[in-house]
């Protein structure tokens, strides 16, 4: 390059007088050129490596360094983004990711007035790696210590279980030990706690059959802890973390189901807490209610008793309980009776708690009249082979007084009318013997034979409330029916559910289908028994029953109260026949009989302190009790003027 | 040129520092918003807890006895009994204040 400067340089000497003017600095520049050439070519002497080819060699190689450099960038850049992509992107999200597991919330359970009746406390459970353990000693020493655990159990089931990955040493811990534990400072691929919910019950034993409980691997028995299990338990999953490259989580992505914590199957459906329920009882009331059977026990003694309260205007049930009972706190405890609730989970002879509705479809029929005399064969009465007798000589009694007075063989002679078929109809209508779906578990459908098994005895027996066992739901479920102008009527538990945004959803019951005909549940039925009737049967008979009657210790002053008493004997089955001694007395009553409001059933079976058993001396006072509480509590004014007081006139009064 | 190259530069290096920051704080606040969900559980737990003793220490099975204890039940009495209730409830009252004046 610098050979071939000179040519170019001398093709342009100056030829013009202006050139000429500007050809001393030309030369001058020749000069300074050949001047710094000279220089050049004395330094490149001097250094003999430095020639021009060596020079534009290296030129060469650094250009070529740089391609080099930039070609293998893009190489590696294209194995990166492009070869192995799939496997350096999987390897960057399990180095960012990481997934934890998350229990779902148990919901809560709540009375109609948003008292909590059940609730879940999270805890922590405790569980090793017996594969990682490398020194047992230490573990077993250490955690028997502050866990209160045998030493050498511990040592004997770690060592059994030393090929395993996983095992618990306990569960729920309380806050103290679980600290203590975390003290220990033992290596952390040794041991772990999982987050588990512990379930509550801050009433104690209130309501205990109906809750039912939750077991420790949160399974639900009885009540509405397994009856709407699923729903309260919601839906188990892993959180998805996002961790920075400190291993500081960054970001929640997603939660996705793993399981049902019901089950533990899989399950498509996405994680969620349970949803919460509120149900239709009243925790006042039903205290009320287990105050009195507290009572009763006391008192009498049976073999177990039980209760119901119900609104008949919604079918709510206002209060259920049962005893013997159980605190749900202490499942350890619980005694193997205790299970049962009674008001669904058994059945009895009602007696005469049954003649009110046998009379309602016999008025229904027409083979009845309301001012019609029945003669009651002063106290004995043959039929068939055998002989009915009452508690008292009748001669001729109206029709109110065959309920009030509770008469067999006025009933029996209405038996006759009706007959095997009509009987049979009017137990059928009522749905006695056929479960109310409450949705609750263990509910019983009760014993009715079926029609040709009915005979003679059966006449007889029927209307008082023999050869028929129904639990003590379906009685006060017929009763609601008798008050709906005979539509069968599904007892409610289920208030509202709460989703756990706190959305509020309606009380779909876990049946789509009325139970009694297997026809949808909102289907509006034509009446069956005609309203006057009903009313009729409420205000007259059955207000007489209190008033005069069998029922007399349930008398409120200032309310109507009508009631049925019942007392029915149970077989023995070492003899073969109906005992004297056995007996199950109850009583069913409600208020005010112009509008019910409140309807009562309280049930003993086999009372066996004390003397004269029987649905008006056993059950009377203490559903009455409970009736009188509930319209207190519910502040449902008195409808009738009751006595004066000293100093009171009626005028003051208004 | 030597100052808009030096501008460009300095430009350039402003904005990569400003978007680093402005990642920073956003992973700060994401640390925060993912804390924060933590403390909800944490603190939706301690509210079950709460709750749980708050409805065990006001449950009607402590409560009631308690309250029927001081107070009269008038729905279902007569006047009469609900009369003598107030009279001697008043008497009471009033030989407490009786006794209280003596005592001063």
């Amino acid at each position: 390059m610098s050979v071939d400067r000179p040519a170019i340089a001398d093709s342009h000497e100056p030829k013009t007088s202006h050139e000429k003017v500007n050809g001393s600095n030309s030369q001058k520049w020749k000069q300074d050129r050949s001047r710094f050439m000279g220089e050049t070519r004395a330094a490149t002497n001097s250094d003999s490596s430095l020639t021009p080819q060596v020079f534009r060699r290296r030129i060469h190689l650094t250009i070529g360094g740089i391609i080099a450099f930039w070609v293998v960038l893009a190489i590696r850049l294209l194995q990166l983004q492009w070869i192995g992509s799939d496997s350096l992107a999987a390897k960057a999200v399990q180095q960012q990711s990481a997934f934890e597991t998350v229990q779902a919330r148990p919901g809560e359970i709540f009375d109609r007035n948003g008292r909590l009746l059940a609730t879940s406390v999270a805890t922590r459970s405790l569980y090793i790696d017996p594969s990682a353990v490398s020194d047992i000693s230490l573990v077993v020493n250490t955690l028997s210590t502050i866990l209160n655990l045998d030493v050498d159990r511990l040592y004997a089931r770690i060592e059994a279980n030393r090929e395993k990955k996983f095992l618990w040493i306990q569960r729920r811990l309380t806050n103290e030990q679980a600290e203590q534990v975390r003290q220990l400072k033992l290596p952390d691929d040794w041991w772990g706690f999982r987050n588990e919910y512990l379930r509550r019950y801050p009433q104690g034993s209130l309501a205990a059959h109906l809750i039912g409980i939750r077991d420790i691997d949160g399974q639900g028995h009885g009540g509405v802890e397994q009856g709407l299990g699923k729903r309260l338990a919601g839906t188990s999953g892993k959180r998805e973390l996002i961790r920075d490259a400190r291993g500081r989580v960054i970001d929640v992505v997603d939660i996705e189901a793993t399981a049902t914590t019901e089950n533990e199957q899989e399950s498509e459906s996405p994680f969620c807490d349970g949803d919460s329920v509120a149900l239709t009882i009243d925790s006042v009331i039903q205290l009320f209610a287990e105050r009195e059977l507290d009572r009763v026990m006391q008192v009498w003694n049976p073999r177990h008793c039980c209760t119901i309260v119900m609104d008949p205007r919604t079918n709510e049930i206002l209060a259920m309980a049962s005893r013997p009972t159980f605190d749900p706190n202490r499942p350890a405890e619980v005694s193997d009776d205790a299970w049962i609730n009674t008001t669904i989970g058994a059945m009895y002879e009602p007696g005469s708690t049954v003649k009110p509705l046998v009379v309602a479809w016999g008025l229904q029929q027409g083979i009845l009249r309301r001012d019609e005399r029945i003669f009651c064969e002063n106290g004995r009465y043959r039929m068939g082979r055998r002989i009915l007798r009452d508690h008292h000589p009748y001669g001729w009694l109206s029709l109110t007084d065959v309920i009030a007075k509770s008469s067999n063989i006025g009933m029996a002679k209405i038996g006759e009318r009706l007959e095997n078929r009509g009987l049979n109809q009017a137990i059928a209508n009522f749905g006695l013997g056929k479960k109310t779906g409450v949705g609750l578990p263990g509910e019983i459908s009760g014993l009715v034979r079926p029609l040709p098994q009915w005979d003679l005895f059966s006449t007889g027996s029927v209307p008082m409330g023999q050869e028929i066992a129904i639990t003590p739901l379906q009685l006060i479920a017929a009763y609601a029916a008798l008050l709906h102008e005979g539509q069968p009527q599904r007892p409610k538990i289920v208030k509202q559910f709460v989703e756990p945004d706190g959305a509020k959803a309606g009380a779909d019951m876990l049946l789509t289908s009325n139970p009694l005909d297997g026809t949808s549940a909102e289907k509006k039925w034509p009446p069956r028994i005609n309203d006057e009737i009903c009313r009729w049967l409420i205000e007259s008979p059955m207000s007489d029953v209190v008033k005069r009657g069998t029922g007399k210790r349930a008398h409120l002053p200032g309310y109507a109260v009508f009631g049925k008493t019942g007392t029915a004997q149970k077989i023995d089955s070492q003899l073969g026949r109906y005992s004297s001694e056995r007996l199950v007395c109850s009583f069913i009553c409600g208020a005010p009989a112009e509008n019910p409001q409140l309807l009562v059933l309280l049930v003993v079976d086999e009372p066996s302190l004390g003397r004269n058993h029987g649905g008006g001396s056993v059950a009377a006072p203490a559903a009455a009790e409970i009736l009188s509480r509930s319209l207190e509590h519910l502040r449902i004014s008195p409808t009738q003027p009751g006595p004066l007081a000293e100093g009171e006139t009626s005028q003051s009064r208004n | 040129m030597y100052f808009r190259f030096g501008f460009a530069v300095i430009l350039i290096v402003v904005v990569s520092i400003a978007g680093i920051a402005l990642e920073k704080r956003s992973l700060e606040l994401r640390r925060d918003v993912s804390h924060q969900q933590y403390q909800l559980d944490v603190m939706r737990d301690e509210l079950s807890e709460s709750q749980f003793h708050a409805q065990q220490l006001g449950a009607p099975t402590r409560m009631l006895d308690h309250v029927e204890a001081e107070q009269p039940r008038y729905a279902v009495r007569d006047k009469s009994a609900r009369v003598a209730d107030e009279r001697s409830r008043f008497q009471l009252s009033r030989e407490d204040n009786v006794r209280d004046n003596r005592s001063r």
